[in-house]
């Protein structure tokens, strides 16, 4: 909290969130650092995917602050649009866009946008299916392709404007145990590439692997956070031993 | 003037009682109080003044403008003219206000002298009653608004006047149609046709004209324009062989006051313009053998028409009797009804010959023969069925055509008869209602039923005609009187040796014998029904598209338009569309389409619009709720994941709509639309009650002229069938590639 906002990817001051009479967020701080992987786990139903979209807006948080590469999103009047631009999110469900191809999936954003000619965005989005193994998919429609082929595409989807923090919600919780894996490869190559993530997540190993801190929240607030190693070897909240006594 | 001279004060007139004029209540009255007179023994007694007899009359209780009640007093032609006879023939009267069925009754029944009650006289009723001559004629007359310019008949050139379908208003409008250029448009009922006229869709419309003399005193906001035409004579009628001084005196004092202006002065005072029909006497001269012109109509079966090779018909064989019989020759010249009546005006031909009503407004042009054959009301049922005779009705259904003489004829009947009178809003309904057995037959004007007769309708006359009119053979005014004269002596010679009858009998059946009927021609089959009439169907079904295509686009804008209006954020643009869908939802199309048509141009002067717009308005606004409630569900029932995703990647609202949920949303929608489409296709048939004259509407127009309906209704059917099927194959094909 005493470092300027500047240098810190993302900055949550005291966010709540309610749905009606429904408190799910009540109160977070949350700080990450550029280039940090930040993994959040927590039980079902404790807010984790509702402060995961309070992160872009696609939740109005009800009070606190969000602030994104020094922008605040709670404030009125912002231009959220933009800052969207700069935040990739990956969906549990993927929410491939069915009635268009691979390659427009990936390119639709960029040519809508104005970021790239219709040449330029097909040169990149080539380039990212390739990195995510499905270059040769690229005229295919969403619905041939298997659970972890549209994931990664969709992973694609939001690389190819090139933002600077990817969110991901449960990225793996939708396939089948055989392509789980082929998914969290892209997710490491990126987390080593240096991109900031925050990752909801039911995979406890890959968090403990590749995330730099855990956070584990219950119950709309943040129970304990830290190094991975230390959560995970040496948990100091109860209702953490608990969770961790029933997913490990 | 009329005293009450009865001392039973029960039923003594001039009471305001009833002036409400509920018919059938006063008929029952009436009846329980000449009951009551009956059983205590008290006739009215015909007590004589000072200077002469005294009479009892019966009238009706109200039928503006021949007898009604103004709150205190009877007023009316029939009350003044009565009166003033009495007056100039020195006898007294006292009124007996019955209704019209009653005092008919009371007077079969003695219960009073004589009946004044603008009674037509008719050949049926000449049989039970002796009448008077015609004192006054009733006819078709036009109704303007008030507040309009139309001052005559020349001022409707090119205009759009209003009919009752299957009416004698109808045919007389579309007598004058060539005449005066008009637009002849057909509705199904009174209201629908008085509202086109207060709506702007008509600038006048044709009616009985008491019966739009009686709005007007009412209040309708109407004026007369014309003359009466095709009118019926109304009489004062006795009881058979009773009484005769009674009509003596009637047609001597209504002579005495016609020549003193007393009449023209009473007829003027209800009706404004001075209206008589009387027939005159007849006198026999003969002929030299010279050759006269006659004009005739081209189709008018019974009366003209040609069977491939000869001129046949009523007129033409009764006016070559007659040629005969009075030494002269005829050439015809088959020109058609108005140019026969202009080709005479212009002295190219001598005469006309072509089922032509005497009506007043024709006498101001021309010299009528006596009639020569009265028209008429008659019943017709199923050729194959048992009735015979009036008698063999008793007890059964008949079918009328709403507010018709027809209607009026058969509830005449109906307490003599036990009828049950079921009233139909056009002739291709009571037609129908006969040939499914609802009903065991209908009345309507015996020509025509003799003229579907020979179309194979499959009908059969019963009865004989009444509420007629008479049809005589017309010179110009003031023209060959010679041989107006020769006409009637020679009418009257072939009546009495009985070859009137003969002609007569050829082609609508003897006038005394119930069981004669036309010749029928065999039924047209289906492929020669499809030969003649696929034209006008095509035509039809090129509106039916038309309307079709042109509300659906514009109902798809505005189902857009409020279907986006129903996601809106903003609270009233919600609140406008959801107004919008509840309204058109929840009324039915019908009264949108009246609404339309006829209350928006009386509720914003200066907007009117024709049926076809009406109609394609009245579809695009109904179908447009549906399509707003279908594009709003196609888009809800996009995964809201996918606007997140959208979104999420920085796309706006906008492009996320055009881009991502549209695309998807429309694939979701389109059966929806061809499904609405399809609705609204045959919902375009609905649009034939207010004149658009799209398929439906054509198909009715055939089956009223031919009595076709299974034929046509077949052929229909099919055609609608076909169109919807490609519709939706189509449709199928177009569904199949957006979604591949
Ligand atoms: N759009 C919403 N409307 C109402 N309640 C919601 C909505 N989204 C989430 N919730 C509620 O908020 C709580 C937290 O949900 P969520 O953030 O999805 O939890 P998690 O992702 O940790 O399982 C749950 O009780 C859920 O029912
Ligand atoms: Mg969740």
């Amino acid at each position: 909290m005493s470092t300027p906002d500047t240098q810190n990817k993302i900055v949550v001051e005291n966010l709540h969130k309610s749905f009606g009479d429904n408190e799910v967020l009540q109160g977070i701080d949350l700080v990450v650092a550029p280039g940090e992987v930040v993994a959040v786990i927590g039980p079902s139903g404790s807010g984790k995917s509702t402060l995961l979209r309070c992160l872009n807006k696609l939740e109005e948080p009800t009070a606190g602050r969000v602030v994104v590469d020094g922008v605040a999103l709670t404030d009125k009047g912002v231009r959220v649009d933009e800052i969207r631009q700069r935040i990739g999110m990956v969906f549990q469900h993927f929410n491939l866009f069915p009635h268009m191809t691979v390659l427009e999936n990936v390119t639709l954003a960029p040519v809508e946008l104005g970021r790239l000619s219709k040449s330029a965005a097909r040169e990149r989005a080539l380039t990212l299916l390739e990195r995510v193994g499905l270059v040769e998919k690229a005229d295919a429609k969403p619905a041939s392709l298997s659970g972890g082929q549209k994931q990664r595409v969709a992973i694609a989807r939001a690389l190819a404007m090139e933002p600077d923090v990817m969110l991901f919600d449960e990225a793996t919780s939708a396939l089948d145990p055989e392509m789980v894996g082929e998914v969290l490869q892209v997710i490491r190559d990126l987390a080593e590439g240096g991109m900031t993530m925050v990752l909801v997540t039911h995979e406890m190993g890959f968090a403990r692997e590749v995330s730099h801190r855990v956070v584990f929240m219950d119950g709309g607030v943040v129970v304990e956070q830290g190094p991975p190693a230390e959560l995970f070897g040496a948990p100091k909240h109860e209702r953490l031993r608990d969770f961790l006594s029933k997913v490990l | 003037m009329a005293r009450n001279a009865g001392p039973a004060g029960a039923c003594t007139q001039r009471r305001a009682s009833s002036t409400t004029g509920v018919r059938r209540a006063a008929a029952l009255l009436a009846v329980l109080a000449m009951a009551a007179l009956g059983a205590i023994g008290l006739a009215v007694p015909a007590q004589a003044d000072a200077g002469g007899e005294h009479y009892t009359i019966g009238t009706d209780t109200t039928y503006a403008p021949f007898e009604f009640n103004d709150g205190t007093e009877l007023h009316g032609i029939d009350i003044d003219l009565l009166e003033a006879i009495a007056k100039n023939q020195h006898f007294t009267i006292t009124w007996k206000q019955l209704g019209f069925d009653a005092a008919v009754q009371a007077l079969q029944a003695d219960q009073v002298d004589a009946v004044m009650a603008g009674m037509t006289i008719t050949d049926e009723r000449k049989q039970t009653f002796d009448f008077s001559d015609g004192y006054f004629t009733g006819g078709i007359q036009f109704g303007v608004l008030d507040g309009s310019d139309i001052a005559s008949l020349d001022d409707l050139r090119g205009q759009t006047v209003a009919v009752k379908t299957g009416t004698q208003g109808q045919t007389y409008a579309e007598s004058l149609q060539a005449q005066y250029d008009l637009t002849v448009t057909p509705y199904s009922d009174t209201t629908d046709m008085v509202d086109a006229v207060k709506a702007g869709q008509a600038v006048a419309y044709a009616e009985d004209y008491p019966v739009v003399a009686y709005g007007i005193t009412k209040g309708s906001g109407f004026r007369l324009i014309g003359e009466p035409a095709l009118g019926g004579d109304y009489g004062f009628a006795v009881n058979k062989g009773q009484n005769p001084e009674l009509i003596e005196k009637f047609d001597a004092g209504l002579a005495a006051l016609k020549a003193d202006g007393t009449y023209d002065a009473i007829v003027a005072k209800y009706v404004g313009t001075s209206a008589a029909g009387a027939s005159g006497a007849q006198t026999p001269p003969l002929g030299h053998g010279e050759t006269f012109t006659v004009g005739t109509d081209t189709t008018y079966a019974p009366f003209e028409f040609n069977d491939g090779t000869t001129l046949k018909g009523i007129d033409i064989d009764l006016l070559e009797a007659i040629a005969k019989n009075q030494n002269f020759h005829v050439t015809w010249k088959q020109l058609g009804f108005d140019a026969a009546v202009q080709a005479l005006q212009a002295n190219q031909v001598d005469g006309v010959m072509a089922g032509m009503s005497i009506t007043p407004e024709r006498q101001q042009t021309f010299d009528f023969s006596n009639g020569y054959f009265t028209g008429g009301i008659q019943f017709g049922v199923l050729d194959g069925s048992d009735f015979q005779t009036l008698d063999d009705l008793t007890g059964q259904t008949v079918a009328v055509k709403t507010g018709t003489q027809g209607q009026e004829y058969a509830e005449s009947l109906r307490e003599q008869y036990d009828l049950k009178v079921t009233p139909y809003s056009d002739t291709t309904d009571m037609v129908d209602a006969v040939k499914a057995g609802q009903a065991v037959a209908y009345a309507e004007d015996y020509p025509v039923l003799a003229y579907g007769i020979t179309q194979g309708s499959g009908f059969r006359l019963i009865g004989k005609p009444a509420l007629g009119s008479d049809y005589g053979f017309a010179v110009n005014k003031g023209q060959n009187p010679e041989l107006i004269e020769m006409f009637d002596a020679g009418l009257k010679n072939l009546k009495a040796d009985g070859t009137y009858d003969a002609i007569i009998a050829t082609y609508v059946g003897a006038q005394d014998d119930d069981a004669a009927a036309p010749t029928a021609t065999a039924k047209p089959s289906l492929l020669e029904m499809l030969d003649q009439y696929s034209p006008a169907l095509l035509r039809g079904l090129w509106l039916t598209f038309l309307a079709t295509v042109i509300s659906l686009a514009a109902s798809f804008v505005l189902g857009i338009v409020f279907g986006f209006g129903r996601l809106a954020r903003f609270a009233p643009a919600r609140w406008v569309s959801t107004a919008y869908v509840y309204i058109f939802r929840g009324t039915p199309i019908l009264i949108q389409a009246f609404f339309v048509f006829f209350a928006v141009p009386q509720l914003l002067p200066g907007v009117k619009f024709n049926p076809f717009v009406a109609g394609a308005i009245t579809l695009a606004l109904n179908s447009g709720a549906y399509m707003t409630e279908i594009i709003r569900g196609g888009i809800l029932a996009v995964d809201p994941g996918q606007t997140e995703a959208s979104r999420s990647l920085g796309l706006g609202h906008r492009k996320t709509m055009q881009k991502v949920v549209l695309p998807q949303a429309f694939r979701i929608m389109i059966p929806s639309f061809v499904n609405q489409s399809i609705i609204t296709l045959k919902d375009t048939s609905l649009l034939s009650t207010i004149g658009l004259a799209e398929l439906t509407f054509a198909s009715r127009q055939i089956i009223a002229s031919t009595y076709q309906s299974a034929q046509i209704l077949t052929i229909v059917a099919v055609m609608y069938f076909v169109v919807i099927t490609l519709l939706t194959v189509l449709a199928d094909r177009m569904e199949k590639r957006f979604t591949s």
